[in-house]
């Protein structure tokens, strides 16, 4: 009985010394792990090449497109992170938002120039007092029906690219975040109304807009800045023809790219709809800066805006600017020689209803 | 603040004064006295009346050439606010939960997009028409240019709380429609309602005549 006892106690002392070595050893194997670890990152750092590591690099580092196999089906669904979207964000950020924003603020300024420097150009003998009709009901509604469309989708696109530098320091974070979802859901839903205006701008303007004689040389003298002589103009001059031309094509432009970015799963690959939202951009400021140009022109050739407002232009302008169309417009070929009206204007017979107005540039 | 202001005492204030403003303005129209007629009819009322309803819909084919933005942009318009209004599911929703407390089915997202598209499309051409036509600026009100302004409004801030995630572009819709609810029947956006009893009346004179209208 007293042996058995001793083996009992020689079992348990036994067990005891069992556990002991046991944690010795997982001590031993963590130890001996670590120094694995640490020799593989060394080896690693050394040049030995580990395919997780290197994969877990790349995707963490976003400096490669990181593809493999999948079962799902659909185009880029092997793809893990395509590295073009932050490419696209540098661009965007570092390219696209500054000089998009200095090529505004410049144009603007060019424009400011012109509003101080050019004095305002008065109708030659002043307003006759009869008029002409010079565009339809049709005409004015489609001009200014671009206007609404191209200056909400401006304000609206102006927001959405400049909007988290511009508006987040002024307003904040909280505001902005309202701002910008406004913006993007009434740019994207007032858009195709943009093609609208575009084809009625085509159906009720082309015709006029053809080049026509007399165009080469109204652009080779400036709209004739650098003639004594009058130059004889049709409906439309060479500048507004190539204003119309630009509109045409730069409201195409942002129409396909718009469309593009509108319904991105047909245009699958990122390449594309990063050059659409490229093109989008770039065709949207030209616009804009054209708009101010348009502005300008306007406002500085006194009697113009009378085609837009009413659809009457004054005889002595049309006379002036548009010689060649008023003759066809009245049938008559009275038009008075406006060489002498053109070269001096102070002594019009309307007087300047201020400084601004004196003088002309021809 | 602004928000309870909005959401509560102005939400019930600008129902009572649109539904209050309807009946009383519908009612001095339907019961206010009118000469009696002393001549011998020429034929019935009720069909004129009944055929002029619907005649209306379609242009008179002389004026048509002079009328078509109207006729058209007036259609596309009018359709387009319709299936905003009451197939947009935020509306039936709305509807469901606050007045009627039952649904229909709503518009999928592209159709009550398409539908606002139509509605800015034929509310901005009939606004610049408005403006720029000689003859229709001149019998335009401030009151016309005021209602097709806060119709677009309605429009355009409903839109542009399309994503429902922001609470200030909800009260801003809200607010715009509660201003729209309080001048709708001090204006003529209350043809929506006299449309009916003004052919009405215009098709049973006729009728009495002995006209085809």
């Amino acid at each position: 009985m007293t042996k058995l006892k001793h083996f009992w106690f020689l079992g348990i002392m036994l067990m005891l010394l069992s556990f002991n070595i046991n944690s010795l050893s997982a001590a031993e194997n963590v130890q001996d792990s670590n120094a694995n670890l640490v020799n593989a990152v060394s080896a690693q750092q050394d040049g030995v090449k580990s395919p997780g590591s290197d994969l877990w690099r790349n995707v963490r580092q976003r400096n490669a497109t990181i593809s493999g196999r999948t079962q799902v089906k659909g185009a880029k669904s092997g793809t893990l992170i395509d590295t073009k979207g932050n490419e696209w964000r540098k661009v965007r950020r570092e390219m696209l938002v500054p000089y998009g924003g200095y090529f505004l603020l410049g144009a603007l300024g060019v424009i400011a120039l012109l509003f101080i420097f050019i004095k305002r150009q008065r109708i030659p003998n002043g307003k006759s007092g009869k008029t002409v009709t010079r565009m339809s009901s049709m005409q004015m509604i489609t001009h200014w029906f671009l206007v609404v469309i191209v200056g909400f989708m401006s304000i609206t696109g102006l927001l959405l690219l400049f909007g988290r530098f511009v508006i987040i320091p002024i307003m904040g974070l909280e505001a902005f975040s309202p701002i910008a979802s406004a913006s993007k859901e009434g740019h994207n839903l007032m858009g195709p109304l943009l093609i609208i205006s575009l084809l009625m701008m085509l159906f009720y303007y082309l015709r006029h807009n053809f080049p026509a004689k007399g165009d080469l040389k109204w652009l080779f003298t400036l709209g004739g800045i650098f003639s004594k002589k009058h130059l004889e103009v049709g409906y439309f001059n060479a500048g507004e023809k190539i204003l119309f031309w630009a509109t045409i094509i730069l409201c195409t432009l942002l129409s396909i790219s718009g469309l593009l970015l509108l319904f991105p799963y047909y245009e699958p690959t990122i390449e594309r709809t990063q050059l659409a939202l490229l093109i989008h951009a770039i065709a949207a400021l030209a616009i804009i800066a054209m708009v101010f140009g348009h502005i300008w022109m306007v406002y500085t050739v006194e009697g113009t805006f009378d085609a837009m407002n009413t659809g009457e232009v004054d005889e002595n302008w049309a006379k002036s600017h548009h010689s060649r169309w008023y003759k066809e417009k009245t049938n008559t070929a009275e038009v008075e020689d406006t060489d002498a009206i053109s070269t001096s204007e102070n002594d019009a017979g309307g007087k300047p209803s201020s400084k601004n107005e004196e003088g002309a540039y021809s | 603040m602004i928000a309870n202001f909005i959401d509560g005492p102005l939400w019930y204030f600008s129902l009572f004064v649109f539904f209050a403003g309807v009946m009383l303005r519908l009612g001095s129209i339907i019961f206010s006295k009118h000469k009696v007629d002393l001549s011998v009819a020429r034929g019935p009322e009720a069909p004129g009346a009944f055929r002029t309803i619907f005649s209306r819909f379609l242009p008179d084919k002389g004026m048509y050439p002079h009328i078509k933005l109207q006729v058209i942009a007036g259609y596309i318009f009018h359709l387009g606010l319709f299936a905003v209004i009451f197939f947009a599911a935020p509306h039936i929703k709305f509807f469901d939960e606050h007045f009627l407390g039952f649904s229909w089915t709503a518009l999928p997202h592209w159709g009550f997009i398409f539908a606002a598209q139509l509605a800015f499309l034929g509310l901005i051409l009939l606004w610049l028409q408005r403006v720029i036509n000689p003859v229709s600026r001149l019998i335009s009100k401030t009151g016309d240019h005021i209602s097709s302004i806060l119709t677009f409004i309605v429009l355009l801030t409903g839109c542009l709380a399309l994503l429902e995630s922001f609470s200030s572009l909800r009260l801003l819709h809200r607010f715009s429609v509660e201003l729209f609810l309080i001048y709708f029947p001090f204006s003529s956006l209350m043809h929506a309602f006299t449309f009916i009893p003004s052919r009405a009346f215009t098709g049973a004179w006729f009728g009495r005549r002995g006209i085809k209208s």
